[in-house]
């Protein structure tokens, strides 16, 4: 829809603080990522109409979960797209909102893959059709991403000096950040030297295993009027899938070149207004591969854009993650798209720490990746604008 | 990083789970035939195998023989891996491009995972489950094609 000033308002954006929680469940976690988001929006929990999780959640989905919080919702969605699933489901409470279908809607994500036993985080899956046939069970996640940086490298000539550089500015951000799981500032030689995972993906190519969450509060936009608590509106909002099968594959865009185009589109502004970006950071190659399907820079000039701290903010040509990202703060449960999207609504409200925040962010951009890249993902784009005057 | 000095072919692929209607590929496979699905209805031949066609969701599917050639579109060499995979590694994972269309993710056994390249030419070789009497689809370098399938007998 095109941008007319009404879409929906991100009032409530709460991480928690914790990135590891031996003795807690999953539940748990939804509770205490729940009463923060109410806090920080000023919103009681009597007020949520809308509830959005993901897959994971334990028991019968959704049902027990917004039953264990206690709420009564009209709006009710159990979304999966992997790590992007928090992302997308802003973009579905605005559409439910602006449908008149709910006006507060709750989105929550809590994992535990640090102190579940066997590292699981929610229930386990029963394999899909397509197991079989990519032997998912035969090489860790990091090689699905490995093969489009392999690819990436071939076709433009990418480094793993360049790739290594999204990291390192990412630690440049966390060392700023009191809660990141990892804060210590790395150099390009280190990261080439931890242990390669997947050539050509190196230990700290790889995001953090963290527990944890968080929770967002989308309202209807006089809702947050009333509340008087700046937040994030949602300007555009677009999603895509992108996958292998089939045919002839391409490997070296992703999704977010669709998403993003339609998000683009249905705010009806152009990259080069966004002011923050959160981008999805499961890999190194992932951040790059957003760059440049967002437009931020050409096909295959990711590299170039990303090397000598081309992402670090204040000094850089886009401040992204200014958090530390999954590469160095947060990536809980697997998943990141909750954290990009709270990291977003701190710079558009101006309350991202001093060092790292944007002058005048009254434009962002998170872009959110799910699944896996060299087989079938999602992407979600939101383009966000401050409601701050 | 030094060529791995295992049984470089042998690699812990569990037994699947054959699902109803793709018995024509796993059949085939255990012949040490590659077949591919193709779809009558829209002409075109797809990937993973399936009882209808992803495209045009019609059901009538020709399995049809396939040269088992392939090129490398991608790969990785993977160096820790989790649980029983990591007494395997080094070991390569590819993206191989059939010439009848599809793009194939296989692991591609081979003596020299460092070797390998985007365009190395790839040929099919069908190793055992390692606890049933299945076999799978792999891709070796086509010099590796013999040594390869003499392992999987």
């Amino acid at each position: 829809m095109a941008n007319d000033g009404r879409g929906s308002v991100i009032v409530g954006a709460y991480e928690h603080p914790a990135r590891e929680l031996p003795g807690y469940t999953v539940p748990r976690v939804l509770y205490e990522v729940t009463l923060g988001a109410l806090a920080d929006a000023g919103i009681s929990s009597e007020e949520i109409d809308g509830f959005f999780c993901d897959s994971s959640v334990p028991g019968f989905g959704p049902l027990d979960m917004a039953g264990y919080l206690g709420l009564q919702v009209r709006y009710v969605e159990a979304n999966e797209v992997g790590g992007a699933t928090y992302a997308s489901a802003v973009g579905h409470a605005d559409a439910a909102i602006r449908a008149g279908k709910c006006r507060v809607a709750l989105v929550v994500l809590g994992g535990l893959p640090r102190s579940l036993p066997g590292g699981m985080s929610g229930r386990a899956v029963e394999p899909g059709p397509a197991a079989p046939y990519n032997y998912a069970g035969s090489h860790p996640l990091v090689a699905d991403y490995a093969l489009a940086a392999t690819r990436h490298m071939h076709e433009f000539g990418t480094t793993s000096e360049q790739l290594a550089w999204v990291k390192v500015a990412a630690a440049q951000h966390a060392q700023h950040n009191p809660q990141a799981f990892l804060r210590s500032l790395v150099t390009v030689e280190e990261v080439l030297a931890s242990p390669m995972i997947a050539d050509p993906l190196h230990r700290l190519d790889s995001c953090v295993v963290t527990d944890g969450g968080g929770a967002l509060l989308v309202v209807h936009p006089d809702v947050a009027v009333a509340l008087g608590r700046s937040g994030a509106r949602v300007l555009g909002f677009g999603e895509a899938d992108k996958s292998t099968d089939s045919g002839p594959v391409d490997l070296t865009f992703t999704a977010a070149r669709s998403s993003g185009a339609r998000a683009f589109e249905d705010a009806g502004v152009n990259v080069a207004d966004v002011r923050y970006a959160s981008l999805y950071d499961s890999y190194t190659i992932t951040v790059l591969l957003q760059l440049e399907d967002l437009g931020f820079c050409a096909p295959g000039a990711g590299g170039r854009f990303v090397e000598d701290g081309g992402l670090v903010a204040r000094t850089g040509h886009l401040a992204v993650n200014t958090d530390g990202g999954g590469l160095c703060n947060n990536h809980p449960g697997n998943r990141g798209g909750m954290t990009k999207v709270i990291e977003a609504v701190r710079q558009l409200r101006g309350e991202a720490t001093p060092a790292v925040q944007v002058e005048n962010c009254g434009l962002a951009l998170v872009s959110a990746i799910g699944g896996l890249l060299s087989t079938r993902h999602h992407a979600s784009t939101l383009i966000l604008e401050s409601t701050r005057t | 990083m030094t060529d791995t000095p295992r049984e470089p072919y042998l690699l812990p692929i569990a037994q699947q789970t054959i699902a109803p209607g793709t018995e024509p590929y796993w059949d085939a496979l255990r012949e040490r035939r590659l077949v591919l699905p193709r779809c009558v209805t829209c002409a075109q031949t797809f990937w993973y195998p399936r009882p209808f066609c992803p495209r045009c969701l019609a059901d009538d599917i020709s399995w049809e023989e396939a040269s088992g050639g392939g090129v490398l579109y991608s790969l990785t060499v993977v160096q820790r891996a989790f649980g029983d995979w990591n007494v395997f590694v080094p070991y390569a994972v590819g993206l191989v491009s059939l010439p009848e269309g599809p793009t194939i993710q296989t692991l591609i056994p081979t003596r020299s995972p460092v070797s390998l390249k985007v365009g190395t030419k790839v040929h099919a070789v069908f190793p055992r489950a390692r606890d049933g009497e299945q076999r799978h689809l792999q891709f070796a370098p086509v010099e590796e094609e013999d040594d390869a399938s003499r392992a999987f007998d």
